[in-house]
């Protein structure tokens, strides 16, 4: 019983740690997958700036008149610039900031047909920012988590201009939220389930058992027991300590049974022998009768041998009579010699008549 | 083309006083049309400079392939009728210079290649003629 409960602590233990455990690995996963992701974006976005750059200089350079155009003439251009630059790195949207102004922006694959031209108004502040640590640090970047998307910003500066890139990660936050969320909540209902599985199985056990073992005692006195049946697998075993107990009980009938015939055939014996020899003197003396019958030498004693024969006869079928109340021995001092001279007189025809024809022959 | 640049020459002389900034924008674009055409006049001369050397003509088309990739947007934002005729013209030299260049004719690889450059040119300023100016500050007063 000590032992089971030991090891059921063991398992209820075991169960906690690997519920908790399986939480904080699951949670690190997902952190980890999204990292991965943020961290792969950032190297695509890196390498757009990069290629970003490298054209606003082709252009510049191409032209050096360029550089002197109004700030709406420039956005046309570096939009085109950045329009087909872009065109390779699906999601990502970008342009560039001169003289602290948004220019070029564009959004070449951004699905709806036509590109995107307008900076979304939403991540401009963030955008605002990021290019300034750009400005100030030579690199910018942001990561913005918000309830449905994560946006990662990225900047870098040259000389006179910052260029930058942005790209939505849609759908990751929200798919990683909702399936934490899931699988979190999925692992403490299957803990507390199995918190509450595992106590009531204890408590089953320990009341199951406690009641096999109280009634395994009452049935060593007492025979006519029956364990109390409950289910499960406890009730399947107090249903077989109950046929045991059964099968017990009906070979313990059958012996006292055969034990009963067995004294009513040694009582029987028993009164076969003790009939036996007073029949056996009352033959005798009749037969001795018979023979002095003729001779008239009847004695009054020989008629007292066979009436001594016959009562104790009588006296033995009293005593099975009073067999229910076994008479207890009475132990009284006795002359010897009258038992003697009974028993001589009870075979002195015995003797006589062997004696008789012991001679004719 | 050279008629194509003469219209712009006109329009842009037309614009002179009302849309300066347009009038120049448009001027470029004619004088890029000019050139264009000078290139490939280039081709039927017999004598002339020797041209760049394979690398830097790859270099070049690499170059034109990227300026091609914005010539749609070019069109669509300049809304001039001629636009995709020039777009489509500067499509061709480049496929006649890509083809120059495989058969090993540098020349002919490397004019091609700046017609299409001086058109893409063209189209760009044809673009930014749209572009509005910022209006000039208030005139100082006077004392």
């Amino acid at each position: 019983m000590r032992r089971l409960q030991l090891q059921l602590v063991f398992v209820l233990l075991a169960a906690i740690s690997v519920a908790t455990l399986s939480a904080i690995l699951i949670a690190r996963s997902i952190r980890g997958a999204e990292r991965v992701v943020v961290g792969d974006t950032r190297r695509v976005l890196s390498a757009a700036n990069a290629e970003l750059e490298l054209q606003y200089s082709e252009r510049a350079n191409a032209d050096t008149g360029w550089a002197m155009l109004p700030d709406a003439a420039r956005d046309i251009s570096l939009r085109a610039v950045s329009q087909a630059t872009l065109r390779s790195y699906p999601g990502v949207e970008g342009g560039y900031s001169v003289g602290g102004r948004i220019l070029g922006y564009s959004y070449p694959t951004h699905g709806s047909g036509n590109p995107k031209i307008d900076v979304p108004e939403a991540e401009r502040p963030e955008i605002e920012r990021t290019i300034q640590d750009a400005q100030k640090f030579g690199r910018g970047e942001r990561v913005l988590r918000g309830s449905r998307d994560i946006v990662v910003i990225d900047a870098v500066s040259q000389s006179d201009h910052v260029a930058w890139t942005m790209k939505r990660l849609a759908g990751i936050t929200d798919a990683t939220e909702s399936r934490r969320t899931f699988l979190l909540i999925s692992l403490v209902i299957a803990a507390l389930v199995s918190v509450i599985g595992t106590l009531a199985t204890v408590i089953g056990l320990r009341k199951g058992i406690a009641e096999i073992q109280s009634g395994l005692a009452r049935l060593e006195t007492d025979f006519a027991f029956d364990l109390p049946v409950s289910g499960g697998e406890l009730g399947r075993i107090s249903r077989s300590v109950n046929r045991v107990a059964d099968t017990r009980r009906n070979l313990e009938a059958a012996l006292r049974r055969a034990d009963r015939l067995g004294a009513i055939g040694r009582m029987a014996a028993s009164m076969a022998h003790e009939i036996r020899n007073p029949l056996n003197g009352i033959r005798l003396t009749m037969q001795l009768l018979k023979q002095k019958l003729g001779s008239n030498e009847i004695r009054a004693s020989d008629l007292d041998l066979v009436i001594g024969e016959v009562d104790r006869l009588n006296a033995l079928l009293g005593d099975l009579l009073a067999f229910q109340e076994a008479p207890k021995p009475v132990l009284q001092d006795q002359q010897l010699l009258p038992i003697i001279e009974r028993c001589v007189e009870l075979l002195r025809p015995q003797a006589q008549e062997r004696f008789s024809s012991s001679r004719t022959t | 083309m050279l008629a194509l640049a003469r219209t712009y020459l006109e329009k842009s002389e037309s614009l002179q006083l009302g849309s300066p900034f347009a009038a120049t924008r448009i001027l470029s674009a004619a004088d890029a049309l000019i050139r264009a055409v000078e290139h490939q006049q280039h081709l039927g001369q017999k004598e002339g400079p020797p041209p760049p050397d394979n690398t830097e003509i790859t270099r070049h088309l690499d170059r034109v392939y990227f300026r091609l990739q914005q010539a749609d947007y070019f069109v669509k934002q300049s809304g001039d009728p001629n636009a995709q005729a020039i777009a489509d013209l500067a499509r061709q030299y480049y496929q006649s210079a890509l083809r120059a260049s495989d058969k090993g004719d540098l020349r002919a690889a490397d004019e091609c290649a700046k017609s299409t450059d001086e058109l893409m040119r063209a189209l760009e300023n044809l673009a930014l003629s749209t572009a509005v100016p910022p209006r000039p500050g208030p005139e100082p007063r006077r004392q």
